[in-house]
């Protein structure tokens, strides 16, 4: 294999591990509530900023404020959806749209009010640090993400598979009259499960922080790729996100490399379209969270 | 006398405008069988759910073990010992047998008793215990109910309803799930059964309400209703 190839490769695994650490998220939220959280992005910028402030002030490692981010956002995410969002659930989905787009729309805008709209970066020893290996380039805070992606995939498995509030969150998914016969408070569940997709969300745009631009206005943009990699990989189903994220950043990056750069984005919504017409439910999706 | 394990009293229900029971008046003693037989839309599983807090009743009261229960929500009902097989069963489909049970004894008080209840039920139903790993969803009908049945169980509940139990099942699977609803009983567990299945209910049960257009129209003991001209002729196409 050509050396020019594997780079592609390698910064599409990379590239889609950042996109699957930040969608796990949106297609937990998506199969167990039937929501589509379009203030997703607004998760991913309150991670970022937590990492960024607590950078600024006190000067403290990016990935050691990831889990104050993940603690914050969990808290967040579960006061969002106890007092916000349970409003419309069982309501049609234009209402759960209307409602995390204001949502997206105020996060945003409160955060303009009290940041500015100033564009921020955090920068570390390894910021731009590269690993070389047999003439590659792997840049260390990307690989971290991709490790942070596979852990989030695993450990959310994990948590579903394994743990009495994972099994209940599973049966809510799946039948929430019969899931309130089993003794579970549904409006409860949905609270858990908003703040567990907010506070491994949060904890991706903390991990992200090294290496974008951090501001107010950075969700919409991801909440957007977000979409694209969970309707590719399966809404609902976890190792979907992490699928759909790798096959899209794979296919960015090499046709960034062999078209050009402006096509790479494109393709996204190319293979969007496609994946809508010849299989909907998505690579993996089986239409219920598992 | 004791007093009843469920009672209800003049209980109304309505959906919206239209009112679906009407002054239901209903007994269940511990440990018997008691069951509500009457044809489709008559309010059956209405009754149920206004037991259960599906529905909350407009008007009466419902009580259980001597506790006020009217328009308590079934996340918190269960919680004081009562728990349903819903009617169709609706298994967790995507969940595997072992996952389903675990699911029913979900609330803390049964959670205790986990292994216990487990050993019961697959005593009850080997066959789940063979299908413990396969998913809900792959079971038959028939193994279906007896998981949605084994499901109930696990809550360690002191009254089980059954929501149509017999419908939709093959004629030999039908005997089965009335032979096991008598043997659950002689447990000591109480039952309300909701069946169109006229003949089996009145068979296996002590005391029986015939609910028509959403009223109790006649009720007694079992085995004096069989003999009933209108019920032979209504019910049982005699």
């Amino acid at each position: 294999m050509d050396t020019v190839l594997a780079q592609a490769i390698i910064n599409g695994l990379l590239l889609g591990g950042v996109y699957a650490a930040y969608s796990a998220g949106f297609s937990l939220i998506f199969g167990v509530m039937g929501v589509v959280n379009l203030a997703h992005g607004e998760l991913i910028m309150l991670g970022a900023f937590t990492s960024y402030w607590l950078f600024a002030y006190f000067n403290l490692d990016p990935y050691l404020s990831a889990p104050v981010a993940m603690g914050l956002l969990f808290l967040f995410g579960y006061v969002v959806q106890k007092y916000i969002i349970n409003r419309v659930i069982g309501q049609p989905h234009i209402m759960s749209y209307i409602l995390t787009f204001g949502l997206h729309l105020m996060v945003a805008n409160i955060a303009i009010k009290m940041w500015t709209q100033d564009f921020r970066s955090i920068t570390t020893s390894y910021s731009g640090a590269n690993a070389a290996i047999w003439g590659l380039n792997i840049p260390y805070a990307r690989l971290v993400t991709f490790i942070v992606a596979l852990f989030v995939t695993w450990g959310l498995w994990f948590f579903l598979m394994r743990t009495e509030t994972g099994r209940a969150i599973r049966a809510t998914a799946q039948d929430k009259e019969v899931a309130r016969l089993m003794g579970v408070d549904i409006r409860n569940i949905y609270a858990i499960t908003f703040g567990l997709g907010a506070a491994i969300t949060g904890l991706s745009g903390s991990v992200m922080s090294p290496f974008v631009i951090i501001s107010p206005e950075m969700g919409l943009e991801y909440t957007i790729i977000a979409f694209c990699v969970v309707v590719l990989g399966g809404m609902g189903y976890m190792p979907g996100a992490l699928v759909g994220g790798l096959v899209l950043g794979v296919a960015q990056s090499l046709a960034a490399t062999y078209l050009n750069a402006g096509v790479s984005v494109a393709i996204t919504f190319i293979i969007l379209f496609v994946m809508l017409i010849i299989r909907p439910r998505g690579l993996l999706g089986k239409g219920s969270v598992a | 006398m004791e007093e009843p394990l469920l009672k209800l009293e003049k209980v109304n229900v309505s959906y919206r405008d239209v009112q679906v029971l009407h002054g239901i008046d209903l007994e269940v003693y511990s440990s018997e069988i008691v069951t509500v037989i009457g044809p489709n839309g008559a309010g059956k599983s209405t009754l149920l759910n206004s037991i259960i807090g599906f529905e909350a009743p407009n008007d009466g009261s419902v009580i259980f073990n001597g506790k006020v229960i009217t328009g308590i929500p079934p996340e918190d009902t269960v919680k004081l010992g009562m728990t349903i097989v819903p009617e169709g069963a609706r298994v967790f489909t995507e969940m595997t047998v072992l996952d389903n049970l675990k699911m029913g004894s979900y609330i803390k008080t049964s959670r205790a008793y986990r292994k216990e209840s487990l050993e019961l039920v697959f005593n009850f139903f080997p066959r789940l215990h063979e299908r413990m790993k396969q998913k809900g969803g792959t079971l038959s009908g028939g193994e279906r109910q007896m998981l949605a049945i084994g499901r109930a169980l696990m809550s360690r509940p002191s009254l089980l309803l059954l929501d149509e139990p017999s419908l939709g099942l093959a004629p030999l699977l039908v005997t089965k799930v009335f032979e096991t609803i008598v043997e659950i009983s002689a447990t000591g567990l109480t039952v309300l059964l909701v069946e169109q299945n006229v003949h089996y209910s009145l068979e296996i049960s002590k005391r029986a309400y015939v609910l028509e257009n959403g009223k109790i129209v006649n009720h007694g003991l079992s085995k004096d209703l069989m003999g009933n001209e209108y019920i032979k002729k209504s019910y049982l196409a005699i």
